[in-house]
Protein backbone atom coordinates (compact mmCIF):
# COMPACT_ATOMS: atom_id res chain seq x y z
CA UNK A 1 0.00 0.00 0.00
CA UNK A 2 2.35 2.64 0.85
CA UNK A 3 4.69 2.21 -1.78
CA UNK A 4 2.25 3.20 -4.63
CA UNK A 5 1.30 5.64 -2.91
CA UNK A 6 4.13 7.27 -2.14
CA UNK A 7 6.48 5.86 -5.11
CA UNK A 8 5.20 8.18 -8.19
CA UNK A 9 4.24 11.49 -5.89
CA UNK A 10 6.98 13.96 -6.45
CA UNK A 11 7.79 15.86 -3.18
CA UNK A 12 5.62 19.05 -4.06
CA UNK A 13 2.51 16.87 -4.01
CA UNK A 14 2.83 14.77 -0.70
CA UNK A 15 1.12 17.03 1.64
CA UNK A 16 0.31 20.56 1.58
CA UNK A 17 1.31 23.18 4.07
CA UNK A 18 -2.27 23.91 4.79
CA UNK A 19 -3.50 20.95 5.22
CA UNK A 20 -0.94 19.95 7.87
CA UNK A 21 -2.95 22.60 10.36
CA UNK A 22 -6.43 20.27 10.20
CA UNK A 23 -6.03 17.72 13.22
CA UNK A 24 -5.75 14.26 12.13
CA UNK A 25 -9.70 13.35 12.88
CA UNK A 26 -10.58 15.91 10.65
CA UNK A 27 -8.66 14.47 8.13
CA UNK A 28 -9.65 11.20 8.46
CA UNK A 29 -13.08 11.97 8.30
CA UNK A 30 -12.56 13.58 4.61
CA UNK A 31 -10.27 10.25 3.64
CA UNK A 32 -14.00 8.53 4.19
CA UNK A 33 -16.15 11.25 3.06
CA UNK A 34 -14.76 13.84 1.26
CA UNK A 35 -14.65 14.40 -2.64
CA UNK A 36 -12.66 11.64 -4.24
CA UNK A 37 -10.29 14.47 -5.76
CA UNK A 38 -9.55 15.26 -2.10
CA UNK A 39 -9.08 11.98 -0.70
CA UNK A 40 -6.16 11.07 -2.14
CA UNK A 41 -4.16 13.80 -1.00
CA UNK A 42 -5.81 13.55 2.43
CA UNK A 43 -4.53 10.20 2.99
CA UNK A 44 -1.10 10.53 1.92
CA UNK A 45 -0.95 13.72 4.26
CA UNK A 46 -2.46 12.22 6.92
CA UNK A 47 0.21 8.83 6.07
CA UNK A 48 2.87 11.63 6.26
CA UNK A 49 1.94 13.15 9.10
CA UNK A 50 0.85 10.18 10.86
CA UNK A 51 4.48 8.77 10.07
CA UNK A 52 6.35 12.07 11.55
CA UNK A 53 4.13 11.66 14.55
CA UNK A 54 5.32 7.82 14.74
CA UNK A 55 1.40 7.21 15.06
CA UNK A 56 1.77 3.37 13.97
CA UNK A 57 -2.02 2.70 14.67
CA UNK A 58 -3.05 5.06 12.38
CA UNK A 59 -1.32 3.59 9.68
CA UNK A 60 -2.32 0.51 10.30
CA UNK A 61 -5.80 1.42 10.05
CA UNK A 62 -5.02 4.00 7.07
CA UNK A 63 -3.71 0.72 5.59
CA UNK A 64 -7.15 -0.66 5.39
CA UNK A 65 -8.73 1.96 3.84
CA UNK A 66 -9.96 1.36 0.14
CA UNK A 67 -8.64 5.31 -1.34
CA UNK A 68 -8.62 6.30 -4.78
CA UNK A 69 -8.39 2.97 -6.42
CA UNK A 70 -10.63 1.52 -8.85
CA UNK A 71 -13.81 0.11 -8.14
CA UNK A 72 -12.34 -2.90 -7.39
CA UNK A 73 -13.29 -5.46 -10.14
CA UNK A 74 -11.45 -8.46 -10.98
CA UNK A 75 -9.44 -8.69 -14.35
CA UNK A 76 -8.54 -12.23 -15.21
CA UNK A 77 -6.79 -13.79 -18.12
CA UNK A 78 -5.78 -17.31 -18.55
CA UNK A 79 -3.38 -18.72 -21.39
CA UNK A 80 -2.44 -22.12 -22.36
CA UNK A 81 1.67 -22.80 -22.84
CA UNK A 82 0.32 -25.96 -24.52
CA UNK A 83 3.68 -27.44 -22.63
CA UNK A 84 5.79 -24.70 -24.02
CA UNK A 85 7.35 -22.29 -21.77
CA UNK A 86 7.11 -19.12 -23.69
CA UNK A 87 5.26 -16.85 -21.76
CA UNK A 88 2.18 -15.95 -22.03
CA UNK A 89 0.90 -18.68 -23.86
CA UNK A 90 -2.53 -18.74 -26.01
CA UNK A 91 -5.11 -16.54 -24.67
CA UNK A 92 -7.94 -19.13 -23.50
CA UNK A 93 -9.94 -17.36 -21.37
CA UNK A 94 -10.75 -13.95 -20.07
CA UNK A 95 -12.97 -12.26 -17.36
CA UNK A 96 -16.25 -13.16 -18.10
CA UNK A 97 -15.96 -15.68 -20.23
CA UNK A 98 -17.81 -19.20 -20.14
CA UNK A 99 -16.07 -21.80 -18.50
CA UNK A 100 -13.19 -23.78 -20.63
CA UNK A 101 -13.42 -27.63 -21.06
CA UNK A 102 -9.95 -27.48 -19.25
CA UNK A 103 -10.05 -27.99 -15.77
CA UNK A 104 -6.66 -26.04 -15.56
CA UNK A 105 -8.02 -23.16 -17.42
CA UNK A 106 -11.19 -23.07 -14.71
CA UNK A 107 -9.14 -23.84 -11.51
CA UNK A 108 -6.19 -20.70 -12.41
CA UNK A 109 -9.70 -18.47 -12.96
CA UNK A 110 -11.64 -19.18 -9.99
CA UNK A 111 -8.61 -19.51 -7.79
CA UNK A 112 -7.48 -16.52 -8.46
CA UNK A 113 -10.86 -14.78 -8.18
CA UNK A 114 -11.17 -16.23 -4.68
CA UNK A 115 -7.85 -15.01 -3.87
CA UNK A 116 -8.69 -11.84 -4.84
CA UNK A 117 -12.32 -11.80 -3.38
CA UNK A 118 -10.47 -12.68 0.00
CA UNK A 119 -7.92 -9.94 0.00
CA UNK A 120 -10.25 -7.22 -1.21
CA UNK A 121 -13.06 -8.45 1.48
CA UNK A 122 -11.01 -9.01 4.48
CA UNK A 123 -7.98 -6.40 3.76
CA UNK A 124 -9.86 -4.10 1.69
CA UNK A 125 -6.32 -4.69 -1.05
CA UNK A 126 -7.18 -4.65 -4.35
CA UNK A 127 -5.69 -7.13 -6.30
CA UNK A 128 -1.88 -7.89 -5.71
CA UNK A 129 -0.93 -4.40 -6.09
CA UNK A 130 -3.78 -3.01 -4.00
CA UNK A 131 -4.59 -1.14 -7.16
CA UNK A 132 -6.32 -3.35 -9.38
CA UNK A 133 -3.53 -5.14 -11.25
CA UNK A 134 -4.73 -7.52 -14.06
CA UNK A 135 -4.66 -11.61 -12.54
CA UNK A 136 -2.89 -13.34 -15.68
CA UNK A 137 -2.38 -17.28 -15.08
CA UNK A 138 -0.55 -19.20 -17.59
CA UNK A 139 -1.31 -23.29 -17.47
CA UNK A 140 0.48 -26.16 -19.14
CA UNK A 141 3.79 -25.00 -18.58
CA UNK A 142 6.20 -27.38 -19.77
CA UNK A 143 5.99 -31.66 -19.54
CA UNK A 144 5.65 -32.91 -16.29
CA UNK A 145 6.46 -30.17 -14.64
CA UNK A 146 6.08 -30.55 -10.94
CA UNK A 147 5.75 -26.83 -9.90
CA UNK A 148 4.13 -23.53 -10.05
CA UNK A 149 5.77 -20.23 -9.51
CA UNK A 150 5.51 -16.44 -9.81
CA UNK A 151 7.58 -14.73 -12.01
CA UNK A 152 7.32 -11.18 -10.52
CA UNK A 153 4.38 -10.30 -13.16
CA UNK A 154 1.48 -13.52 -13.01
CA UNK A 155 1.26 -16.92 -12.26
CA UNK A 156 2.51 -20.30 -13.77
CA UNK A 157 1.44 -23.34 -13.42
CA UNK A 158 2.78 -27.28 -14.38
CA UNK A 159 0.89 -30.11 -15.16
CA UNK A 160 2.59 -32.24 -12.23
CA UNK A 161 4.34 -35.87 -13.61
CA UNK A 162 0.98 -37.74 -12.54
CA UNK A 163 3.46 -40.05 -10.66
CA UNK A 164 4.31 -37.27 -7.28
CA UNK A 165 2.32 -34.77 -8.28
CA UNK A 166 -1.09 -33.96 -10.04
CA UNK A 167 -1.63 -30.65 -11.29
CA UNK A 168 -0.67 -27.18 -9.36
CA UNK A 169 -4.16 -25.60 -10.41
CA UNK A 170 -6.03 -28.06 -8.28
CA UNK A 171 -5.35 -26.42 -4.69
CA UNK A 172 -6.47 -23.20 -3.77
CA UNK A 173 -3.74 -22.39 -1.29
CA UNK A 174 -1.22 -23.09 -3.60
CA UNK A 175 -2.92 -20.21 -6.28
CA UNK A 176 -3.48 -18.13 -3.05
CA UNK A 177 0.77 -18.74 -1.95
CA UNK A 178 1.30 -17.58 -5.49
CA UNK A 179 -0.76 -14.33 -5.47
CA UNK A 180 0.70 -13.59 -2.33
CA UNK A 181 4.59 -13.60 -3.72
CA UNK A 182 2.95 -10.68 -5.60
CA UNK A 183 1.72 -8.85 -2.64
CA UNK A 184 4.59 -9.24 -0.68
CA UNK A 185 6.93 -7.85 -4.08
CA UNK A 186 5.04 -4.72 -3.98
CA UNK A 187 4.91 -4.22 0.42
CA UNK A 188 7.78 -6.22 2.14
CA UNK A 189 9.75 -7.47 -0.73
CA UNK A 190 11.29 -9.62 1.44
CA UNK A 191 14.91 -10.84 -0.71
CA UNK A 192 14.29 -14.87 -1.32
CA UNK A 193 17.33 -16.49 0.33
CA UNK A 194 17.67 -17.14 4.04
CA UNK A 195 15.62 -15.43 6.35
CA UNK A 196 13.90 -12.67 4.91
CA UNK A 197 12.83 -15.31 1.83
CA UNK A 198 11.67 -17.99 4.12
CA UNK A 199 9.64 -15.00 5.79
CA UNK A 200 8.37 -14.48 2.26
CA UNK A 201 7.49 -18.50 1.77
CA UNK A 202 5.74 -17.94 5.08
CA UNK A 203 3.42 -14.91 4.21
CA UNK A 204 2.76 -17.09 1.17
CA UNK A 205 1.46 -20.08 3.21
CA UNK A 206 -0.21 -18.17 5.94
CA UNK A 207 -2.12 -16.01 3.27
CA UNK A 208 -2.79 -19.00 1.11
CA UNK A 209 -4.12 -20.87 3.80
CA UNK A 210 -6.35 -18.58 4.83
CA UNK A 211 -8.07 -17.85 1.75
CA UNK A 212 -8.92 -21.88 1.77
CA UNK A 213 -10.02 -21.16 5.81
CA UNK A 214 -12.20 -18.11 4.42
CA UNK A 215 -13.80 -19.52 1.59
CA UNK A 216 -14.25 -22.70 3.32
CA UNK A 217 -15.57 -20.75 6.70
CA UNK A 218 -13.58 -22.62 8.51
CA UNK A 219 -12.98 -21.95 12.04
CA UNK A 220 -8.87 -22.01 12.86
CA UNK A 221 -9.74 -24.95 15.06
CA UNK A 222 -11.40 -26.86 12.27
CA UNK A 223 -8.73 -26.17 9.47
CA UNK A 224 -6.32 -28.33 8.55
CA UNK A 225 -3.42 -26.33 8.20
CA UNK A 226 -1.94 -27.98 5.42
CA UNK A 227 -0.43 -26.06 2.24
CA UNK A 228 -1.06 -28.16 -0.82
CA UNK A 229 -3.37 -31.29 0.41
CA UNK A 230 -4.41 -33.15 -2.49
CA UNK A 231 -1.39 -32.13 -4.06
CA UNK A 232 0.48 -35.28 -4.46
CA UNK A 233 -0.66 -38.35 -6.88
CA UNK A 234 -1.94 -41.40 -5.46
CA UNK A 235 0.30 -43.89 -3.97
CA UNK A 236 2.61 -41.52 -2.11
CA UNK A 237 3.46 -41.57 1.29
CA UNK A 238 2.18 -38.27 2.28
CA UNK A 239 -0.61 -35.75 3.11
CA UNK A 240 0.66 -32.27 1.52
CA UNK A 241 3.55 -30.55 0.81
CA UNK A 242 3.70 -28.77 4.04
CA UNK A 243 1.78 -29.19 7.49
CA UNK A 244 1.50 -25.37 9.68
CA UNK A 245 0.39 -27.40 12.47
CA UNK A 246 2.90 -29.70 12.48
CA UNK A 247 6.04 -29.21 10.09
CA UNK A 248 8.35 -31.95 9.28
CA UNK A 249 5.17 -34.05 8.77
CA UNK A 250 3.93 -33.98 5.40
CA UNK A 251 5.41 -36.72 3.91
CA UNK A 252 7.47 -39.34 3.88
CA UNK A 253 8.18 -40.86 0.61
CA UNK A 254 11.55 -42.71 -1.29
CA UNK A 255 10.96 -40.76 -3.99
CA UNK A 256 10.76 -37.50 -2.70
CA UNK A 257 12.16 -37.92 1.21
CA UNK A 258 10.98 -36.55 4.19
CA UNK A 259 9.81 -33.33 4.73
CA UNK A 260 12.29 -31.44 6.13
CA UNK A 261 10.59 -28.27 7.77
CA UNK A 262 11.49 -27.66 11.23
CA UNK A 263 9.00 -26.37 13.98
CA UNK A 264 12.03 -24.76 16.03
CA UNK A 265 15.21 -22.82 15.80
CA UNK A 266 17.39 -25.80 17.35
CA UNK A 267 16.34 -27.26 14.01
CA UNK A 268 17.04 -24.40 11.18
CA UNK A 269 18.45 -25.70 8.29
CA UNK A 270 21.78 -23.83 7.71
CA UNK A 271 22.72 -25.18 3.85
CA UNK A 272 22.65 -23.32 0.94
CA UNK A 273 20.44 -25.20 -1.16
CA UNK A 274 16.60 -23.51 -1.92
CA UNK A 275 18.26 -19.97 -1.45
CA UNK A 276 19.41 -21.16 2.14
CA UNK A 277 16.56 -23.60 3.23
CA UNK A 278 13.23 -20.87 2.35
CA UNK A 279 10.87 -23.46 1.95
CA UNK A 280 12.18 -25.09 4.95
CA UNK A 281 12.78 -23.00 7.38
CA UNK A 282 9.61 -21.18 6.47
CA UNK A 283 8.43 -23.94 8.98
CA UNK A 284 8.66 -22.04 12.00
CA UNK A 285 7.23 -18.74 11.25
CA UNK A 286 4.31 -20.93 9.62
CA UNK A 287 3.96 -22.58 12.51
CA UNK A 288 4.27 -19.70 14.95
CA UNK A 289 1.21 -17.79 13.37
CA UNK A 290 -0.62 -21.57 13.68
CA UNK A 291 -0.01 -21.58 17.23
CA UNK A 292 -1.40 -17.44 17.48
CA UNK A 293 -4.26 -18.43 15.20
CA UNK A 294 -5.50 -21.39 17.40
CA UNK A 295 -4.54 -19.78 20.96
CA UNK A 296 -7.00 -17.00 19.55
CA UNK A 297 -9.57 -18.91 18.65
CA UNK A 298 -12.43 -18.32 16.07
CA UNK A 299 -11.56 -17.26 12.29
CA UNK A 300 -7.75 -17.31 11.84
CA UNK A 301 -7.69 -14.43 9.19
CA UNK A 302 -9.74 -11.98 11.79
CA UNK A 303 -7.10 -11.32 14.62
CA UNK A 304 -4.10 -13.48 13.47
CA UNK A 305 -4.42 -12.59 9.50
CA UNK A 306 -4.94 -9.24 10.65
CA UNK A 307 -1.75 -8.65 12.87
CA UNK A 308 0.34 -10.56 9.88
CA UNK A 309 -1.38 -8.49 6.83
CA UNK A 310 -0.56 -5.17 8.88
CA UNK A 311 2.82 -6.33 9.42
CA UNK A 312 3.67 -7.92 6.27
CA UNK A 313 2.08 -3.98 4.84
CA UNK A 314 3.26 -1.32 7.18
CA UNK A 315 6.11 -2.66 9.30
CA UNK A 316 9.17 -4.90 8.00
CA UNK A 317 10.74 -4.84 4.56
CA UNK A 318 13.57 -6.38 2.39
CA UNK A 319 16.11 -7.85 4.95
CA UNK A 320 13.97 -8.32 7.86
CA UNK A 321 14.96 -11.68 10.48
CA UNK A 322 12.79 -13.51 11.98
CA UNK A 323 13.48 -12.00 14.99
CA UNK A 324 12.65 -8.63 13.67
CA UNK A 325 9.12 -9.90 12.58
CA UNK A 326 8.31 -11.25 15.34
CA UNK A 327 8.72 -8.17 17.34
CA UNK A 328 7.20 -6.54 14.66
CA UNK A 329 4.25 -9.19 15.09
CA UNK A 330 4.00 -7.86 18.65
CA UNK A 331 4.24 -4.55 18.47
CA UNK A 332 1.53 -4.38 15.39
CA UNK A 333 -0.72 -6.76 18.04
CA UNK A 334 -0.72 -4.02 20.47
CA UNK A 335 -1.17 -1.38 18.25
CA UNK A 336 -4.14 -3.60 16.86
CA UNK A 337 -5.52 -4.93 20.35
CA UNK A 338 -3.60 -2.81 22.94
CA UNK A 339 -0.74 -3.14 24.94
CA UNK A 340 -1.24 -6.30 27.22
CA UNK A 341 -3.69 -7.77 24.90
CA UNK A 342 -4.31 -11.45 24.87
CA UNK A 343 -3.81 -10.99 21.07
CA UNK A 344 -0.46 -9.70 21.81
CA UNK A 345 0.45 -12.01 24.47
CA UNK A 346 -0.50 -15.55 22.26
CA UNK A 347 1.56 -13.72 19.66
CA UNK A 348 4.62 -13.74 21.76
CA UNK A 349 3.75 -17.03 23.20
CA UNK A 350 3.80 -18.45 19.81
CA UNK A 351 7.17 -16.85 18.76
CA UNK A 352 8.72 -18.09 22.16
CA UNK A 353 7.24 -21.38 21.40
CA UNK A 354 9.23 -21.94 18.05
CA UNK A 355 12.54 -20.06 19.48
CA UNK A 356 12.67 -17.31 17.68
CA UNK A 357 11.82 -15.05 20.92
CA UNK A 358 13.80 -15.64 24.15
CA UNK B 1 30.47 -39.47 -19.92
CA UNK B 2 28.69 -39.47 -16.10
CA UNK B 3 25.99 -36.72 -15.36
CA UNK B 4 24.42 -36.05 -12.16
CA UNK B 5 21.89 -33.98 -11.56
CA UNK B 6 20.02 -32.72 -8.26
CA UNK B 7 17.51 -29.85 -7.68
CA UNK B 8 16.40 -27.85 -4.70
CA UNK B 9 13.46 -25.26 -4.44
CA UNK B 10 10.24 -25.05 -6.29
CA UNK B 11 6.93 -24.46 -4.35
CA UNK B 12 7.06 -27.67 -2.35
CA UNK B 13 10.85 -27.21 -1.94
CA UNK B 14 11.32 -30.99 -2.01
CA UNK B 15 15.26 -31.51 -3.03
CA UNK B 16 14.71 -35.72 -4.51
CA UNK B 17 18.00 -37.61 -4.06
CA UNK B 18 20.58 -36.66 -6.61
CA UNK B 19 20.33 -38.96 -10.37
CA UNK B 20 23.12 -40.20 -11.83
CA UNK B 21 23.39 -41.75 -15.26
CA UNK B 22 26.14 -42.80 -17.30
CA UNK B 23 25.91 -42.49 -20.80
CA UNK B 24 27.81 -45.58 -21.59
CA UNK B 25 24.89 -47.71 -20.11
CA UNK B 26 21.86 -46.02 -22.29
CA UNK B 27 20.72 -46.68 -26.03
CA UNK B 28 22.22 -45.26 -28.09
CA UNK B 29 19.60 -42.75 -29.22
CA UNK B 30 19.11 -41.39 -25.78
CA UNK B 31 23.20 -41.47 -25.11
CA UNK B 32 23.80 -39.53 -28.90
CA UNK B 33 20.72 -37.31 -27.43
CA UNK B 34 22.43 -36.13 -23.94
CA UNK B 35 26.02 -35.86 -25.64
CA UNK B 36 24.44 -33.45 -28.40
CA UNK B 37 22.69 -31.66 -25.58
CA UNK B 38 26.05 -31.47 -23.10
CA UNK B 39 27.72 -29.72 -26.57
CA UNK B 40 24.93 -27.34 -27.71
CA UNK B 41 24.96 -25.61 -23.85
CA UNK B 42 28.49 -25.48 -24.18
CA UNK B 43 28.79 -27.31 -20.96
CA UNK B 44 32.38 -27.29 -20.23
CA UNK B 45 32.47 -23.51 -20.90
CA UNK B 46 29.81 -22.16 -18.58
CA UNK B 47 30.50 -20.42 -15.70
CA UNK B 48 30.18 -22.71 -12.30
CA UNK B 49 27.38 -20.14 -11.04
CA UNK B 50 24.39 -19.50 -13.32
CA UNK B 51 22.50 -16.72 -11.03
CA UNK B 52 19.19 -14.81 -11.60
CA UNK B 53 20.19 -11.17 -10.83
CA UNK B 54 16.70 -11.32 -8.50
CA UNK B 55 15.15 -14.81 -7.99
CA UNK B 56 11.67 -15.35 -9.12
CA UNK B 57 9.92 -16.82 -6.09
CA UNK B 58 9.39 -20.74 -5.96
CA UNK B 59 11.60 -21.36 -9.16
CA UNK B 60 13.75 -24.28 -9.31
CA UNK B 61 17.75 -24.82 -8.91
CA UNK B 62 19.44 -27.44 -10.51
CA UNK B 63 23.02 -28.76 -9.73
CA UNK B 64 24.70 -30.63 -12.89
CA UNK B 65 27.61 -32.37 -12.59
CA UNK B 66 29.29 -34.19 -15.59
CA UNK B 67 32.62 -36.03 -16.21
CA UNK B 68 33.21 -36.88 -19.96
CA UNK B 69 35.18 -39.91 -21.46
CA UNK B 70 38.52 -37.40 -21.34
CA UNK B 71 38.71 -37.05 -17.04
CA UNK B 72 37.33 -33.45 -17.47
CA UNK B 73 35.06 -32.25 -14.51
CA UNK B 74 32.85 -29.63 -14.35
CA UNK B 75 29.64 -28.24 -12.37
CA UNK B 76 27.73 -26.03 -13.31
CA UNK B 77 25.04 -24.29 -10.58
CA UNK B 78 21.94 -23.07 -12.47
CA UNK B 79 18.91 -21.18 -11.14
CA UNK B 80 15.98 -21.97 -13.51
CA UNK B 81 15.00 -18.85 -14.61
CA UNK B 82 18.30 -18.01 -15.73
CA UNK B 83 18.88 -21.03 -17.49
CA UNK B 84 20.88 -20.38 -21.11
CA UNK B 85 19.68 -22.20 -24.31
CA UNK B 86 19.50 -25.76 -24.38
CA UNK B 87 19.73 -26.31 -20.57
CA UNK B 88 16.42 -26.89 -19.32
CA UNK B 89 16.39 -29.56 -22.40
CA UNK B 90 19.26 -31.46 -20.99
CA UNK B 91 17.89 -31.18 -17.47
CA UNK B 92 14.73 -33.37 -18.81
CA UNK B 93 16.25 -35.40 -21.27
CA UNK B 94 18.54 -36.83 -18.05
CA UNK B 95 15.18 -36.60 -15.81
CA UNK B 96 13.53 -39.17 -18.02
CA UNK B 97 16.61 -41.25 -19.30
CA UNK B 98 16.53 -42.25 -15.52
CA UNK B 99 12.86 -42.69 -15.02
CA UNK B 100 13.00 -45.32 -17.57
Amino acid sequence: MRKHILANRSPAHVGCPICTIIPSHMLRHLTQHGPDSLRERMLQTLQHSERLRGQRDMLAYLGAVALATPTGTKRRTVYDLAHGTRLPGKRVRGEGDPRSKDIHVNEAYDFSGTTYDFYKQVFNRISVDGNGMRLDSSVHYSVDYDNAFWNGAQMVYGDGDGVIFQRFTKSLEVIGHELTHGVTQFEAALEYHDQPGALNESFSDVFGTLTKQWKLKQTADKADWLIGAGLLAKGVNGVAIRSMKAPGTAYDDPRLGKDPQPAHMKNYFKGSADNGGVHINSGIPNHAFYLVATSLGGNAWDRAGRIWYDTLTNMIGPNTTFKQAADATVRSAGNLFGGGSKEQKAVTSAWKQVGVIK
Amino acid sequence: MRVTLSRSGGFAGIVPPPVTLDTAALPTGIARQIAQLVASTGFFDLPNRLAAPARQPDRFQFTVRIVNDDDQEHTVICDEEAAPEHFIELVRAVQQAVRK
